[in-house]
């Protein structure tokens, strides 16, 4: 039977009808509804749920003259147990049904006066119920019955909140999301409690049939984009869900761009400030990611922490990011470009000191700036993944041998180690743009190297038309307009104080775009 | 507000592109090239050959951030020939646009086409700057102030551009960049100057010393200043920016000298024109200080500050007198820019006199006014007092 579905899932998979839902389609077929017969089936339960030890199958009869045969099927390790015991077959065999009026129905009478749980349906969908057992569910089948009740009794271990490590703060709140959705889920909602926040659930992946949530808040939310990503999402056609970062890549603006068009964090205080600003989060079951969008350049540099402390702080901390993004994507480019080209331009005592250090060295300057950018790329990349302890030891590994024996036996040039040991570190203040700042900086080193400082200006007017082209969920991705006004100013290259900040965004909330004094939290009507 | 961010726009835009057309683009490594900081150009007479003398920076191969100075001497039939016979010796090319300092000797400084000659080298050679400083070399040959650094493993180029740039503290030198030097040559009606730099043994090492000024007429080097009379043509000029000016006190029972540190002047200068004959009137207005007192006078008081302030005037009279006249009867050069004033106040007049400006100039007179104004004594209000 099994099988059965597994070859109904390839065979539509060969059909080219590709946006066709398929579990709908599996779940409206006849067949699959139960049968009178309890032995049955048990035996269709059991063809399906084959060769899968972890299923549990538990016959009991409830007391009485006319006791009833029943059977729960539940997973184990998925459920918790004492729960099961306690509130579905304790119950159920202590329970006589004599005194049961024959107008009731027996799962009416189950739901009502016998299990003891707050979430119960009842179904006759076989389908419905396998899916509900596979994920940490437990079914209770009973005699005579063409329905079997689904009792919530999901209890999977799982991590504690704790504070996310890639997103540290000094002052802000510490909690961070887990791997399972739920929790997640409340993380968000017990910060806003307001009936305009709507979560709505999707499946993505046939058959991971990963549980993801879309969460917004109504009346700030653009419905247009909202509608664009449920298309969006409901285009995707794909076997299994193990990460948010599928669900972005494969719904995101821009697909080739090293630019991230959708925003990741694993903050519930981001979260939050983002949906008030009209955007729409993607929460998705397995990974404490949760999507944001739409996202524009500018949130690269916009931290959490700039809005919690004081806006003069905050605001050198935002211009800190840009100037740290230039120095990381054009210090290699420019000292090239300058050292190889443009002599001229250098102070006489600083190309003194250059030249007294380049003596000797093998290689040509760019060739050395190449090698030096990729061995700090790979102790980066070789840090990252190790285990903390040996970590840091590579961290001194790299010091000494890149820092000091290679500038001694002459391989590379002093001033190359500073130049990207400042891009390096530079990297580190706009963490989340690792990628791109790397394909840039390489992209602007090997132009410089062609054509100097006319050969950067090239790539940086590169950079810009891309940028300017991209757009994310119909937003301009860099927030050009045309006009420049004081509101766009307010969050952007400086972080205003919280009492000047009286609008949301323009181009997302324009539904309610106050967001002090005159705004009535979500209301439609100003 | 759209149209400021425009044009602020269009201000980034054409900034940037300073940035951008500054130099030229062909990739070279610096390390294949020798950074000439300073240049000494000499002239043989009996060979008709251009000698260079160029400071390098020195290989030292080690890497460890020393560097010290080179000095290559080369011969051409001109001096492009000898820049380029530098590749012979260096085996590099050499590398222009760091140069500091251009040496000439007195051989060349007093022939025209070789003067000429470097001008044009430097101005149309696309490395070298027009703010190249230039000098004149006192001793025998121009090279040998370049060659002195070799033994005391300094770079003299960089030493003389750092005494040049203090100017203002000394004012017995006055520094001119190249560019200056040939908008000199080409202008009507003004002589150019090149202050004069010398080679002094001390009794453990040799030094080089920037004081006084050559005086040219044109394209030829006519005569030189001492420093004293540097300081008294900047007077004339009016780009005295400091200094210090020696008083010997002349009180009834005052012996020692005294100095005042110039902190201000201001030299303006007019025609006045009367009966056929132009008088150039100099307006003097020193702003000094009491810097330094030998005796136990207290010229804080009105009447003795009112003295010292005629005093000084008058000395400064006599000084800025002095200089005018020996330039004009020994040298006969304008190097004091006087034809541009009158061409400026009498532009009928100057039409007339103009073809024998060096006889008018020789013969003109002179009414210099100064007035002396003590500011204030530095930190001391009272001469210090000898007790009983």
């Amino acid at each position: 039977m099994f099988k059965n579905i597994k070859d109904r899932i390839m065979n539509k998979k060969r059909n080219e009808n590709i946006n066709e839902n398929i579990t709908e389609n599996i779940t409206e077929h006849e067949a699959w509804e139960l049968n009178q017969s309890l032995d049955k089936n048990k035996a269709l339960l059991q063809t399906i749920l084959d060769n899968d030890d972890m299923v549990t199958f538990r016959d009991f009869e409830t007391k009485g003259k006319a006791s009833l045969k029943c059977f729960i099927v539940c997973v184990n390790g998925m459920v918790n147990n004492e729960m099961i015991n306690e509130n579905i077959i304790q119950p159920v065999t202590n329970a006589s049904l004599d005194e049961i009026s024959k107008q009731t129905k027996i799962t009416d009478a189950f739901i009502n006066k016998i299990i003891v749980s707050n979430s119960i349906t009842k179904t006759s969908d076989v389908n419905q119920l396998v899916c509900s057992v596979l994920y940490g569910d437990t079914i209770l089948l009973i005699e005579n019955e063409t329905e079997a009740l689904i009792i919530d009794t999901k209890g999977w271990g799982m991590r504690g909140i704790s504070e996310p490590l890639a997103e540290r703060v000094v002052r802000g709140p510490r909690e961070g999301f887990t791997e399972s959705v739920m929790p997640n889920l409340a993380l968000i909602r017990k910060r806003i409690s307001n009936p305009d926040l709507k979560f709505q659930f999707k499946e993505i992946g046939v058959r991971t049939k990963t549980k993801t949530c879309l969460c917004y808040i109504n009346g700030l939310v653009n419905p247009k984009i909202l509608q664009e990503l449920m298309e969006r999402l409901d285009d995707i056609n794909i076997d299994g869900i193990t990460d948010s970062g599928m669900i972005e890549e494969l719904i995101k603006d821009a697909p080739l761009s090293p630019f991230a068009t959708i925003g990741n964090t694993e903050r519930p205080d981001v979260v939050v400030s983002k949906l008030l600003e009209g955007r729409i989060a993607l929460v998705c079951d397995g990974t404490p990611f949760v999507l944001t969008l739409p996202y524009l350049f500018i949130e690269y540099f916009q931290a959490n922490e700039d809005y919690y402390n004081n806006y003069i702080y905050g605001s050198i901390n935002r211009l800190l990011k840009g100037f740290g993004f230039f120095l990381s994507t054009s210090v290699p480019a420019v000292y090239v470009a300058l050292i190889t080209f443009h002599q001229e331009m250098i102070p006489t005592p600083l190309i003194l000191s250059v030249f007294a250090a380049r003596q000797g060295i093998p290689f040509p300057t760019v060739v050395e700036a190449v090698i030096m950018l990729i061995a700090f790329e790979i102790l980066r990349e070789g840090g990252i993944r190790l285990p903390g302890p040996i970590g840091s030891a590579i961290g001194f590994v790299g010091a000494l041998i890149i820092g000091q024996a290679a500038v001694e036996a002459k391989f590379v040039s002093a001033p190359m180690i500073i130049i990207v040991a400042l891009t390096g570190i530079s990297n580190f203040l706009v963490p989340k743009m690792f990628g791109p700042l790397l394909v840039m900086r390489l992209l602007f080193l090997i132009s410089a190297s062609f054509l100097g400082l006319f050969g950067y200006l090239f790539g940086v007017i590169g950079l810009f038309i891309h940028l300017m082209s991209i757009r994310s969920f119909g937003l301009p991705y860099m927030l050009h307009t045309g006009d420049l006004k004081m509101q766009d100013i307010k969050d952007t290259t400086i972080r205003a104080p919280w009492w000047t900040m009286k609008n949301r965004p323009k181009l997302l909330a324009n539904e309610d775009s106050n967001r002090q004094f005159t705004g009535n939290l979500g209301k439609k009507e100003r | 507000m759209k149209k400021l961010f425009l044009k602020m726009i269009v201000l980034i835009l054409i900034a940037a592109n300073v940035f951008m057309v500054s130099g030229c683009w062909n990739y070279r490594e610096i390390d294949e090239m020798e950074i000439i900081l300073g240049a000494a150009i000499d002239y043989d007479e009996k060979s008709n050959k251009v000698i260079l003398t160029a400071e390098y920076v020195k290989r030292s191969g080690g890497g460890e951030g020393e560097v010290g100075p080179e000095v290559v001497k080369t011969e051409g039939e001109n001096v492009f020939d000898a820049v380029r016979n530098l590749v012979i010796k260096t085996g590099r090319k050499a590398l222009w646009s760091h140069t500091k300092v251009l040496i000439i000797s007195e051989d060349v400084a007093r022939r025209k086409e070789q003067l000429i000659s470097i001008m044009d080298w430097v101005q149309r050679l696309t490395e070298t700057r027009d703010d190249i400083w230039i000098l004149l070399s006192k001793e025998k040959t121009a090279g040998e102030i370049l060659e002195m650094g070799i033994e005391a493993q300094k770079m003299v180029s960089m030493d003389l551009t750092d005494l040049l740039k203090n100017e203002g503290s000394i004012s017995k030198f006055h520094a001119v960049p190249i560019w200056q030097f040939i908008d000199r040559i080409a202008a009507d009606g003004i002589s150019p100057t090149i202050p004069t730099v010398h080679k002094t043994l001390t009794e453990y090492k040799t030094m080089s010393e920037i004081f006084g000024t050559g005086v040219f007429n044109k394209t030829k080097l006519v005569g030189w200043l001492n420093g004293a009379e540097t300081m008294s043509y900047l007077w004339v000029i009016g780009k005295l920016k400091g200094g210090i000016l020696v008083l010997q006190g002349n009180d009834s029972n005052e012996t020692g000298k005294m100095s005042l540190e110039i902190q201000k002047n201001r030299t303006k200068r007019k025609v006045n024109y009367s009966e056929g004959e132009i008088t150039m009137q100099l307006d003097i207005k020193t702003t000094v200080r009491i810097a330094e007192i030998g005796g136990e006078v207290n010229y804080m008081d009105e009447s003795a500050t009112e003295k010292l302030e005629n005093d000084a005037a008058e000395l400064i009279q006599k000084r800025v007198d002095d200089v005018i006249t020996k330039v004009q009867q020994a040298y006969h050069s304008d190097i004091f820019g006087f034809a541009g004033v009158v061409e400026r106040e009498l532009p009928d007049e100057w039409e007339k006199i103009k073809r024998d400006w060096d006889q008018v100039f020789t013969d003109l007179k002179t009414d210099i006014n100064v007035e002396v104004e003590i500011r204030e004594s530095a930190l001391k209000s009272k001469p210090i007092k000898v007790g009983e």
